[in-house]
């Protein structure tokens, strides 16, 4: 550095020898502007489930910023979309509910020793754990004494979750059980009720005697 | 300035009935201070930054000159502006490492790094 008078040219000028010092640029910190930490629900068949994070070092140094998740278990369901910055929980298998998956990210720095760890729980829910059935319509069925036999099929009862996920309010749920109680009042023994077909919802009434007139409820 | 200017002085007692009278010359330089002024010392001084941080300044203090400080008290105004250059580095930097000047007289550095790899030391 030189320091010479503006008008005065001829008089000496003064020099100096001054230090220019850059130091490496360290992090203090990595600081989360959407941190991934946190419990989430995921329900099997909905939309994915995204779980965006992003961080900032401090000061900002520029170092290249990995996020590595340590801990994502088996389950097919979390995956890592490290380009677009986010978890993704995804599912149709309703083998893949459980609660509590952890999943930890390691963030660490190209140039900075650096890191932060920060964990998220995800529970992937099965929809038909709550699932609610539509309601049973009463059926009747007539027979005459020593009559022909009378049949019914029962259409499919379906539940509100096969009905928002899967369309038809059966599949994801899969089959029901039709099952007839026992009567209020004991039936003759010659009036019979069987069950066959698929779920057992055809229902086919017989009577043998010619004492069984009468009204029957189940 | 003004150099050798010529002062002629007559001397005519009055009253002296032979008018005698006497001439005297002289010569005086008037200089200008600042011709001979000497700068004070320059004291060395540092700037430290980190890489891609938050860029370093300092202002330095105005350079007297014993004239200025002699005649005008200051040690500036006398001998007027100083010009504060930065040398060539001895070694060429990184152009991702600044130092500019601004302020009066140029007086206030700044540093600034740019780039991850401009850790070292600098001289100018």
């Amino acid at each position: 550095m030189e320091v010479s008078l503006l008008n005065y040219p001829g008089v000496a000028a003064v020099q100096t020898t001054a230090t220019m010092t850059v130091t490496e640029c360290i992090v203090t910190v990595i600081s989360p502007t959407t941190s991934v930490s946190g419990s989430y629900s995921y329900t099997i068949t909905d939309p994915q489930l995204e779980i965006p994070y992003d961080y900032v070092q401090v000061p900002a140094c520029g170092y290249a910023m990995t996020v590595t998740p340590t801990e994502i278990p088996a389950s097919p369901t979390i995956n890592h979309d490290e380009a677009n910055k986010k978890f993704i929980v995804s599912s149709t298998d309703l083998n893949h509910a459980t609660t509590g998956i952890s999943v930890s990210a390691l963030i660490t720095l190209t140039g900075d020793t650096y890191t932060l760890t920060e964990t998220f729980t995800v529970d992937v829910v099965n929809p038909c754990m709550t699932t609610t059935l539509d309601t049973f319509a009463p059926f009747s069925l007539t027979v005459s004494e020593l009559g022909s036999t009378s049949s019914t099929t029962l259409p499919q009862i379906l539940d509100s979750a096969s009905s928002l996920n899967a369309g038809d309010g059966v599949t994801l749920c899969g089959p029901r059980v039709y099952t007839v109680l026992s009567p209020v009042t004991a039936w003759p023994a010659t009036v019979t009720l069987t069950q066959s077909g698929v779920d057992s919802r055809t229902f086919t009434l017989e009577s043998t005697a010619n004492t069984d007139a009468s009204t029957y409820s189940t | 300035m003004v150099s050798g200017a010529t002062v002629t002085v007559s001397i005519t007692p009055s009253g002296d009935p032979f008018l005698f009278t006497l001439t005297e010359t002289f010569t005086l330089d008037i200089l200008d201070p600042c011709l001979n002024t000497v700068l004070d010392p320059l004291p060395s001084f540092s700037l430290t930054v980190s890489e891609l941080g938050v860029a370093s300044s300092t202002t330095l203090a105005p350079v007297e000159d014993s004239s200025s400080r002699l005649n005008s008290g200051d040690g500036v105004t006398l001998c007027g502006p100083r010009v504060y250059t930065i040398l060539s580095p001895a070694t060429a930097w990184p152009t991702t490492v600044t130092l500019i000047q601004s302020g009066a007289d140029g007086r206030t550095l700044t540093l600034e790094s740019t780039d991850n790899t401009d850790a070292g030391t600098y001289a100018i």
